[in-house]
């Protein structure tokens, strides 16, 4: 009979003197309708909370989400969740819209009926990983949230005299009963997302 | 000199190609070949839907050239040559018209 039990297989390092975390996310993040990926297709590197390749559903597109503040998508955490046979996390992004109108009415019915992945960019001193490994292995600065289960609207705030958001949107989406503490994608594959290549009859050379 | 040539596979968004059998790096649209798209489809055919366009298959090959059998001295079937007979020149006034 085979036990849910993981044995640790490294040293805990709490400093890594080359790569200290640096807290906060980037401004720019990219949010996907969970059901424009094709999750079937999705393919995992050395270990399975790094995503390699995740296609969009043919005509699909993500969309940026962009944070203008010194402080993006603050509020976002991951905490786990401890159950009396299984440990769960459950994972929390905030998003401010600072703005309001019919059209940003629109996005936050879209967001309190729909079921969102978002790609956000952690700040870190070790800038494009996964190049060059630590000593603890690889760092990948992209993250996925609401890969498992997706991302669900918890709550959705308007105040009108509110000076944090200037009377826009407080916009927190969650994910609950997830497996992974956090999932990672390479770089490459956001820049697919980022900086398709338009011309589907690109040149290419090879030499002769 | 290099020959220009056009990629005619895509691939979808969101796919990324890693260890390819026979290329080395990391392959998306931006760097995408045909030939490396070939590569790929051979280790894993299953992967047909990461492609927007499949490439072409890969062009037929070319009759590898026969050897040039080297000219030989001795040949059974003819009669050996013979020598050339010429005349030498003679050397003298032009005849009169």
């Amino acid at each position: 009979m085979n036990f849910c039990d993981a044995q640790l297989d490294r040293d805990i390092i709490a400093i890594e003197c080359n790569n200290i975390s640096i807290k906060g996310a980037e401004r720019e993040g990219l949010i996907f309708n969970r059901s424009d990926l094709d999750l079937d297709e999705m393919a995992t590197g050395a270990n399975d909370n790094i995503i390699t390749t995740l296609p969009l559903k043919t005509g699909k597109t993500p969309f940026k989400v962009v944070q203008p503040t010194r402080t993006p998508f603050n509020g976002t955490k991951t905490e786990a969740v401890v159950g009396t046979y299984a440990t769960t996390f459950t994972h929390t992004l905030q998003i401010v819209v600072l703005n309001h109108g019919d059209f940003v009415a629109n996005v936050v019915q879209q967001l309190a009926s729909g079921e969102f992945v978002v790609a956000m960019k952690n700040r870190s001193a070790n800038l494009d990983s996964g190049t060059a490994p630590s000593p603890t292995g690889h760092h990948y600065v992209w993250q996925f949230y609401g890969i498992e289960s997706g991302l669900h609207l918890a709550s959705a705030v308007r105040e009108l005299y509110n000076d944090d958001t200037l009377a826009g949107w407080l916009v927190t989406l969650t994910e609950t009963d997830a497996q992974k503490a956090g999932i990672f994608a390479t770089n490459d594959l956001i820049d697919s997302y980022l900086n398709p290549t338009n011309d589907p009859l690109a040149p290419s050379q090879e030499a002769t | 000199m290099d020959k220009i040539t056009k990629t005619k596979a895509r691939l979808r968004m969101g796919c990324v190609l890693y260890h390819v059998k026979g290329f080395n790096g990391i392959y998306t649209n931006a760097n995408l070949t045909d030939d490396v798209a070939r590569a790929f489809l051979e280790q894993r055919p299953d992967k047909e839907r990461w492609f927007e366009t499949l490439p072409d298959p890969a062009p037929a090959d070319t009759e590898p050239a026969k050897p040039v059998e080297p000219a030989s001295d001795v040949n059974e079937n003819t009669e050996p040559a013979q020598p050339v007979e010429t005349t030498p020149k003679k050397r003298g006034r032009k005849p009169k018209k």
